[in-house]
């Protein structure tokens, strides 16, 4: 606990030391700004977290400790249907490192900008997600006087203490839904599918999306709903990078 | 599943998650990044929350018709719903609410 503490200090320490307030307020800004909709979605989705993990005998307390140490949605929701079921220690311990190797790609994109955030990169890494991925991509701009690194910072402290609040909220308010009723865990797909509608509607080169798509339902298909991930993402970086080789060798 | 159990769980997997995000700095940190892996990484993003979009759908090849046709309209819904209203909150709100009554109504 306290290493944790002396930790954020760090992190908030070199902030204030590096210039004014008035810029760190103006950047906590623009963050709350583009952050907003991930924080509402991220509420409500921990929420229906929250209630999953109370409706198999986990509280509140549980759905914080995840939110705060483990902290991705989609294997969290997973992670909750495996405490109700009972599943064994191996699988759950499999299907992690599984469904958190999308994650080693995430984090290809960022490596130069979040080592410029210093000391406080083990909190950027620890909270590169799915949607703060999408929504880092989705910024192209920032404000001349501000600096990347902090709103990039602010983006990603704001998006988790959402997600935990969600979760805590959801585990207190547990008791009220009665268990018969499934489908809240939904609310993950269909964050993800509008992120998807999103990213169609404003991107010009539609390629990366046909290629993902295509190998992801063939592998699906071909092996089976528990082990066409990784092969999914393995082959689909291959084809990307084969794609982006051959039209570099056209220009 | 007991309470030590689940605990001894959530440390092992909040460590695993943890290295598998920080691999790309502890292969790219010090060194240059090759080019070609960074157009992949620029590329990425997009093709990432299509497969993400599969995952999540994935349990359509093994359920009944049921529980099928319950998570295909629902996701053509929120697909649709959201492409003509850009709102995420609410795209996702409704979506969830005609999936939980798809599934748990008839």
């Amino acid at each position: 606990m306290k290493i944790m503490k002396k930790y954020m200090k760090v992190c908030f320490e070199q902030n204030k030391k590096a210039y004014n307030i008035s810029i760190m307020k103006k950047e906590m800004k623009f963050a709350f700004v583009k952050t907003s909709p991930i924080m509402v979605s991220y509420f409500f989705v921990s929420c229906a977290y929250g209630l999953v993990m109370a409706q198999g005998g986990f509280g509140w307390v549980w759905s914080m400790l995840c939110s705060m140490f483990i902290y991705t949605g989609a294997f969290q929701m997973v992670l909750a249907s495996f405490f109700a079921s009972g599943a064994a220690f191996v699988t759950v311990i499999l299907t992690c490192v599984f469904m958190a190797a999308r994650q080693i790609f995430y984090g290809l994109t960022y490596v130069e900008d979040f080592k410029k955030t210093g000391k406080k990169l083990p909190y950027m890494i620890h909270t590169l997600t799915d949607e703060t991925y999408a929504l880092l991509n989705s910024i192209t701009e920032y404000p001349k006087d501000m600096k990347k690194e902090n709103i990039q910072f602010y983006i990603q402290l704001f998006s988790q203490l959402s997600w935990i609040a969600g979760s805590v909220s959801g585990g207190l308010a547990g008791n009220l839904i009665p268990s018969s009723v499934t489908g809240i865990d939904y609310a993950l797909t269909a964050l993800f599918i509008t992120i998807v509608v999103d990213q169609y509607r404003n991107a010009s080169n539609h390629q990366p999306v046909l290629i993902g798509g295509i190998c992801s339902v063939f592998f699906l298909i071909t092996l089976g709903s528990d082990a066409f991930l990784l092969p999914s993402l393995l082959v689909t970086s291959g084809l990307l990078m084969l794609f982006a080789k051959i039209q570099e060798g056209n220009v | 599943m007991n309470h030590t159990e689940a605990f001894i769980l959530v440390v092992i997997c909040a460590c695993i998650v943890f290295f598998e995000r920080s691999l790309p700095w502890i292969v790219f940190g010090k060194k240059e990044m090759p080019k070609i892996v960074k157009r992949l990484s620029d590329l990425l993003p997009a093709s990432l929350m299509v497969i993400l979009v599969v995952y999540s759908l994935r349990s359509l090849t093994t359920s009944d018709f049921h529980d099928s046709f319950a998570l295909i309209s629902a996701s053509i819904f929120t697909a649709v719903f959201h492409y003509y209203q850009k709102n995420q909150i609410l795209s996702v709100i409704s979506g969830t609410a005609v999936y939980i009554i798809l599934l748990n109504a008839f």
